[in-house]
């Protein structure tokens, strides 16, 4: 019987698998062309007859080793793809909104201070106050960075839902901050035996959820909903689909 | 003989159904489909290694090394938490295609 993992490996030779992967892979598919030609001697084939149907199978596709590489390297092509559809425009539209602000607050921009009274005035005794702080410009610029987060996530071949993610991925982040803070002030005031901490924190809350959250978001809105639509433009989307090994 | 397109299609729904009753290595799997479908499923090397790796890669198979019973050391493949909540889906999946394309061909001959 011919030795099938010398074989195997002068097959996958001119791929692009890493040594390691190769040598299991050579491993794998001579134990298999080993079953193939003991199956076909147990049917009754001489050795000759079944050396050849194994070696037919391993001569099958031309493109084998190619073949097996793209497999393997699915996982990682999904991961560089979400990468490019999500993480990178997200976290740049972070960044880029994080900078604008602080530009803002360098040129000596202060924020808008007001109160937001719901159920009654702000001397209404069952009234709810939340103190917001609005930065007006920094609102103006905003649909630019969701539009151009949108936009990015579209060109690299996101989904909608990829796409808007990628628009609103600032106040994403805003919102998982303030959480995580409402949530280590209950801890820390269920251990502190103080409950309020946490009552008193609510309003803040609220007021910091609609003037880092709500608000900008509707900002990002205005500049991610063009970029929701399905688009006609065939350079959308085409780069990472080939380079993820897409077929069929 | 099931066209070529078809095969690829439903390869994975084979290949996920024989690996929920139990692990196997790349030529049980072949051999079983095989067998299972009367030789309308047909795998190769070429056809089948792709396949498990794909799955492998997206965590819907798990394979280890182990020893068959006459002692030679084979890969064997074993659904993931994953595979086995995509079978169902993808068993639902075929169903519905094979009535819609049933309901069409008796429509044809009515």
């Amino acid at each position: 019987m011919p030795d099938w993992r010398s074989e195997v490996l002068r097959r996958l030779a001119n791929s692009k698998l890493p040594e390691a992967e190769r040598d299991e892979i050579s491993r794998e598919l001579a134990g298999y062309l080993d079953d193939v030609c003991a199956d076909a001697n147990a049917r009754g084939l001489d050795d000759s007859a079944a050396t050849q149907l194994a070696a037919a199978e391993l001569h099958e596709d031309e493109h084998l080793g190619a073949n097996l590489y793209r497999s393997r390297k699915e996982k990682a092509m999904n991961l560089n793809s979400r990468a490019k559809r999500f993480w990178l425009p997200g976290m740049f539209m972070l960044l880029a909104s994080a900078a604008l602000l602080a530009g803002f607050q360098a040129a000596g921009l202060r924020p808008h201070l007001t109160t937001l009274s719901l159920l009654g005035g702000p001397t209404h005794p069952r009234a709810f106050n939340w103190p917001m702080m609005v930065y007006y410009p920094w609102l103006c610029v905003l649909p630019f960075v969701g539009a151009a987060g949108a936009y990015w996530s579209r060109r690299a071949g996101g989904s909608r839902a990829v796409r808007a993610a990628a628009g609103f991925f600032p106040v994403i982040v805003f919102l998982a901050v303030f959480v995580t803070i409402l949530l280590f002030s209950f801890v820390i005031g269920g251990l502190a035996g103080n409950v309020s901490i946490a009552n008193t924190l609510a309003p803040e809350f609220a007021g910091a959820v609609m003037s880092w959250v709500v608000i900008p978001a509707i900002a990002l809105l205005l500049g991610v909903l063009p970029f929701l639509r399905e688009t006609d433009n065939p350079k959308d989307g085409i780069a990472v689909e080939v380079q993820a090994g897409v077929r069929d | 003989m099931i066209g070529s397109n078809i095969k690829r299609g439903s390869a994975e729904l084979a290949i996920l159904s024989v690996l929920a009753e139990r692990p196997l290595h790349g030529y049980e799997i072949a051999r079983r489909i095989e067998t299972r479908t009367d030789g309308a499923l047909h795998f190769t090397l070429a056809s089948i290694y792709p396949l498990l790796y794909r799955m492998e890669s997206r965590g819907w198979v798990r394979a280890a090394w182990d020893e068959t019973p006459a002692g030679c050391a084979r890969r064997y493949y074993r659904l993931t938490v994953t595979g086995r909540k995509k079978l169902a889906p993808l068993r639902k999946e075929w169903k519905e295609l094979f009535r819609a394309l049933s309901r069409l061909a008796e429509a044809r001959h009515a």
